[in-house]
Order: structure tokens, then sequence, then C-alpha cells
């Protein structure tokens, strides 16, 4: 397979993070690493955050391809997301600091927005609330699941089922159906 | 940045947000907010605000027509990257660093930095400057990269590529565009290099300008850069055009062609292709091989002072005069004042068009150039000329630029063919002392002119209390 200069230093940078954190990381160290020059690690990305936001974009698209089945359960594939993390663990420990803390938010909130918003619409309820306060609903089911992923990975990613991701299921699949009715026209 | 700065900014950006979304309409509100909150007398920069108003709400106003074509016809994203680079960090954020600076070191510090990527070019034009230094040097990535990283320490933003052709460089150029996201590159170019790969490169790094050479219309361009580049140059411009990336144009004023590229029909072509700014280029009777009979005359050099005056009133495209513009920015800008020269062998030149340094990037730091012998004899003696219609120590004043060469020992960086600075003054005496009677008359009446609009407004802040 024909493997494109960005994905190669993505790699790089991966295989770098599984021995050291991102803070003793340099656009040199993955040059060298890499074998390419400095100015070609410039001509694709501003800095080794966007390296980094690059990186972990193009692994969960390639992890969403390979893991997520037509049908599967919208639980289940919450429950996905958090073994990719997993499965990255000490990529995912090591390249962790305010600005990844940001990322890894935005890549949880991406992936799960769009699985609450179908869960949401399956209600009868969804037809009469406005498309503004479903959006809310949505960021808000979104970002405790962001804010979980957040705190389990400052535990230090101890096993997964640590997170109690069962008890978030039956929050949201409780709650949703009461909140459209409040919230309708 | 302290916090102040900080807010400061945030509130910028907020303010171009929404001006973004109908400038037509949120102009005027934003402009209502500022007289209301700025600072009484001078401070508030009174005259400026009303200058900006009557451009905002004067829809006849060439100025207001530039203003909403760029609004309009450039890609959102990419105003939104020149409005933070080029004037929140190039001019709020740079410039109280830069006077910082300028107090604490006693020398010039610079608002931007021309530089030759290479000397190398594509094309193998009649006459260029440029074409002097021969085609195989370049200033290494690494090289760029360190001389943008120390003008960030100085408060610049704003590097502006010249060569040679920068172009050929093209993969480099963005990466320091990616790199630097929080500064501003512009670019002369012959634009034969422009293709759709590079034009989306563009709009992915948003803060790359082109400053696009022409020389007039068909034959005139052909003639001189050879055939098929005029054509070239026209597909360029409308690529950008069609990609909603700003660009402008530059152009060389000679005695043969000082008519046709500031004739009325050519500013009309110029808007139509798309361009927002145009800078004009007195042309500079430098080199060995120069053609001193390009020079303009007094006669074709006051032409060309009240067409570009005209232009900037009547034609929605901003255009500037470096040799003739002097009063609005005290005379010469050179020699780091706001900006200076590095060619493709790291010379540090005062000028695009003064090639005399004793200084090398490769030697010392760029605070260092600017302490420099020939830097801090320009430092010293600018204003060269009370008259800012008579800025330059070499065209106007050529006897300033003998006395400092000599004074600073300052070797010729042309490496193809050096030439003496008396060779080069020589060139220029019988064109300063043609030029002085039309510059000291010419003087004298924008001085009038000005004393008689400050009388008027006087008069009417008056009437107004």
């Amino acid at each position: 397979m024909r493997q494109t200069t960005k994905e190669a230093l993505a790699e790089t940078l991966e295989m770098l993070l599984e021995t050291r954190n991102i803070d003793k990381i340099t656009v040199k160290d993955i040059v060298t690493e890499c074998g390419v020059n400095r100015q070609t690690f410039y001509y694709h990305f501003h800095d080794i955050y966007d390296l980094m936001e690059w990186a972990l974009a193009d692994s969960i698209e390639q992890y969403a391809e390979q893991s997520l089945t037509a049908g599967m359960d919208w639980m289940e594939q919450i429950r996905q997301l958090f073994h990719f993390f997993y499965l990255h663990r000490t990529v995912i420990l090591h390249g962790y600091d305010a600005t990844n803390r940001m990322q890894y938010e935005r890549a949880a909130i991406k992936w799960v927005s769009p699985l609450v918003r179908e869960k949401m619409e399956s209600y009868t309820q969804a037809a009469d609330v406005d498309e503004g306060r479903k959006s809310f609903i949505c960021r808000v089911y979104s970002r405790t699941i962001a804010g979980l992923l957040l705190e389990w990975i400052e535990e230090g990613m101890p096993d997964q089922r640590h997170v109690r991701l069962d008890d978030y299921f039956i929050i949201l699949d409780g709650s949703i159906g009461y909140v459209l009715d409040k919230f309708k026209s | 940045m302290d916090t102040s700065n900080k807010i400061v900014r945030y509130g910028l950006k907020k303010a171009f947000g929404f001006i973004e979304r109908d400038p037509e309409e949120n102009l005027p509100k934003l402009m209502d907010w500022v007289d209301r909150f700025a600072p009484g007398g001078e401070r508030g920069f009174p005259v400026q605000r009303a200058a900006f108003r009557k451009v905002i709400e004067d829809p006849d106003c060439a100025m207001h027509k530039l203003m909403y074509r760029v609004f309009t016809e450039t890609d959102k994203d990419v105003l939104k990257a020149v409005f933070e680079n080029f004037i929140i960090n190039g001019n709020l954020v740079g410039w109280p660093r830069q006077e910082e600076l300028r107090e604490e070191y006693g020398c010039n510090i610079p608002w931007a930095i021309l530089l030759d990527p290479t000397s190398a070019c594509n094309l193998h034009c009649t006459g260029c400057w440029a074409a002097e230094y021969g085609n195989k040097l370049n200033l290494s990535f690494d090289e760029i990269d360190s001389i943008i990283t120390q003008g960030k320490e100085l408060g610049v933003y704003i590097y502006i590529y010249t060569g040679g052709e920068p172009m050929v460089r093209k993969s480099d150029l963005i990466a320091l565009c990616r790199k630097h996201n929080d500064c501003q590159f512009l670019c002369f170019t012959n634009a034969t290099l422009i293709d759709e790969d590079f034009a989306d490169e563009m709009l992915s790094v948003k803060n790359f300008i082109p400053a696009i050479s022409v020389e007039g219309f068909e034959s005139a361009t052909d003639g001189r850069r050879g055939e098929g580049t005029y054509k070239k140059v026209v597909e360029a411009m409308s690529l950008l055009k069609s990609k909603k990336l700003p660009f402008g144009i530059s152009c060389c004023y000679t005695s043969r062609n000082f008519d046709s590229i500031s004739s009325d029909e050519y500013f009309d072509q110029m808007i139509e292709w798309g361009a927002s700014f145009v800078w004009y280029f007195h042309y500079m009777p430098i080199g060995n091989d120069a053609a001193p009979e390009l020079l303009p005359t007094p006669e074709q050099r006051e032409f060309m002072y009240h067409k570009i005056r005209e232009a900037r009133r009547t034609k929605p495209i901003f255009a500037m005069d470096f040799q003739n513009d002097g009063e609005f920015v005290g005379g010469c800008i050179a020699g780091g004042r706001r900006y200076f020269h590095i060619n493709a062998n790291g010379d540090c030149d005062p000028c695009v068009f003064i090639h005399y340094s004793n200084a090398n990037i490769r030697d010392m730091s760029l605070l260092d150039v600017l302490r420099s012998p020939i830097f801090m004899a320009y430092h010293d003696g600018q204003p060269f000329n009370g008259n800012h219609l008579r800025p330059c120590p070499m065209l106007e004043n050529p006897d300033k630029l003998l006395e400092m060469v000599e004074l600073t020992g300052a070797h010729s960086t042309d490496l193809q063919s050096p030439e003496s600075a008396e060779h080069l003054c020589d060139k220029c005496r019988e064109y300063a002392k043609n030029w002085t009677s039309s510059a000291e008359r010419l003087w004298q009446c924008s001085c009038r002119e000005k004393e008689a609009q400050q009388l008027s407004e006087a008069e009417d802040e008056r009437t107004a209390v």
C-alpha cells in the first residue's frame, strides 16, 4: 500500500509517543526518525499538535471503518470509542496535556453526537421540538461522555469497565423522552 | 502579550466576526461604537476616525467600493487570517514591541522584512535587476525559518519575498507559511508558477498574498518577459480570483511605459482582473548594466504623482507609489526603519535597491544586522530630506548614499557585477538636480493643502460645537 507523507509522519509520532511524553518530542526527532526534511514536516503541519490532531482523526477513522458494522447498537458504538482509546492508551497518556486534552474531547464529541442525535430522533416527540433545543440536548449528552473519557484518562486509563458506561446508558435512555416532552414547543 | 492586550485582541476578533456577517449593515454600527468609546482630543485619533467614517458611509467613495469588494470577493477564512496576522499581529501587537526595542537599542527596528529565497528565476527578462545575481544562490529553509523566528522576537510579523522568482521554492514557502501561521507573507512574483495545486495550498495556509508583476498590456509584457508570458499571468490571476484569493499587482514605471500603466483603461483592467492593490515602483538605475534613459523625466514623475493620487480617489483599488508617497511614511523607509532586504546570499541590504552592506545574516543575528554600520548610518541620517518627495539617499540625494557607503566601508553585495557607489550615484545626479524644482513646488502645494484642510476641519468642529 502506498503510504502518504502525512501518514508516515503520523505513524512516526505514534511510535515516539510509545516511549516518551509529548513534551519530550521535537519536530527534529520526528523528521529524523521518519527520514524526511524539516521543511517537509512544515509543508504538511503547523506544529506537533497539528500533526497529533490529524493522526488522531486519521486513526479513529480507520478504526471506525474496521470496527463499526451496519446496524450496530448505539451503546456498543460508544463502547467501541472507549475501546479505541484503551487500545492506544500508551500513546494517549504520553500525549496528554492541556492542548491534547481538548483534542481528545473534540474527538469524543465528534464520535458520540451523531449517535445521541440518532437515538433522540427515534422518539416520536422529537418532531415537535425545535432544532436549537435538540442540538442543545445533543451537546449536553455528548459532553457528558467526553467528561467521563477525560476523567478516565486522568486516572491513568485503568480497565475500561472502570467507566460506568452502563449507568450512563440508563440515564440517557431513561431521560431523553422526558426532556423532549418538557421541550415540546 | 499582557492581559489587556489579549482582551483587545479578543474584542477585535469578535468585532471582525460581526462585520464579516454583513459589512454593509454592521460597519457603520461598529463605527458608532468606536466613536462612543474613543477618548477625547488627539489621543482618540479624531481625524482618522472621521476619514474612516467617510469611507464607510459614502457608497460612491472609491475606498468604500474597494472595502466592500474585498469583503465580498475574498475567502472568509483567508480574510480572517489577513486581519489577524496583518492588522492585529503586524500592527497592533508588533508596533508597540518595535517601538519599545527602538528605544532600548537605539537602532531601527523594521515593520517588514523583504527576503530573496532564491536568485533563480524561470524567466529571463530584459534588464531585470534580480537577474544580476545569477541563479545559484538560495537561503535554506532553516535560514529563512531562523530569520522569521528572530523577526517575531522583534515584533516583525510581515515578510515579503522577492528575488529571483520566489515561487521556484514554492513548497518551502508553503511550509514557512504553515509553520509561522501568525505572520503575513507577501510575495513578488511573475505568477507563471501559480497553478491550481498552489492556489489550493494558499487556501489551506491562508496567509500568503502574491503581488504579481505586470508590465502593462500584452505587447509590453511579452516584449520584456518573453512570448506567452502575459497569457500565463492573466490565467494565474483569473485562477486566484475564482478561488477568492486576494492578490495585488506590482508595476515598474519608466520613461517609456509610464502613461500606459497609469491609464484609466489599465486601472480598470487591474480591477477587473481582481487585484485589490497595486504598487508602483519608480525605475531605479542600479547595476552596471542599468539604462538611465529609462528614468522618468520630472514631468513624467509629476504626472504619476497626480495620477496615482487621482486613482486613490476614483478607482476601487489601493494604489501606492513608494517614491511619491513618502509624505505618508516620513520619507525613506529603508535601512530597517520600516523594512530592509536580505538577498539570496544572506547579505543584508538597507533597501531592495541599495546593494551595499557590512552584514550577512549567516554571520550575525538580526538585531546585530540592524546595528551594523550602514544600518546605523541610515538610522542617523533619516529622513534624508525634509521634502518627502525627495526621500531616497540615492535617487534624489545621491551624495548622501555616497557618503554613507564611504563612511561605513560597506561593500557591494551584487555578486554578479559589483558596482561602485560613485558609479551608481553619478547616474542619479542629473535626475536629482532636474527633479528638485518640481519636488519643491509640489511639496509646498501639498503642505498648503494640508494646512487649509486642517483649518477647515477646525472650523467644522467649532460650528459643530
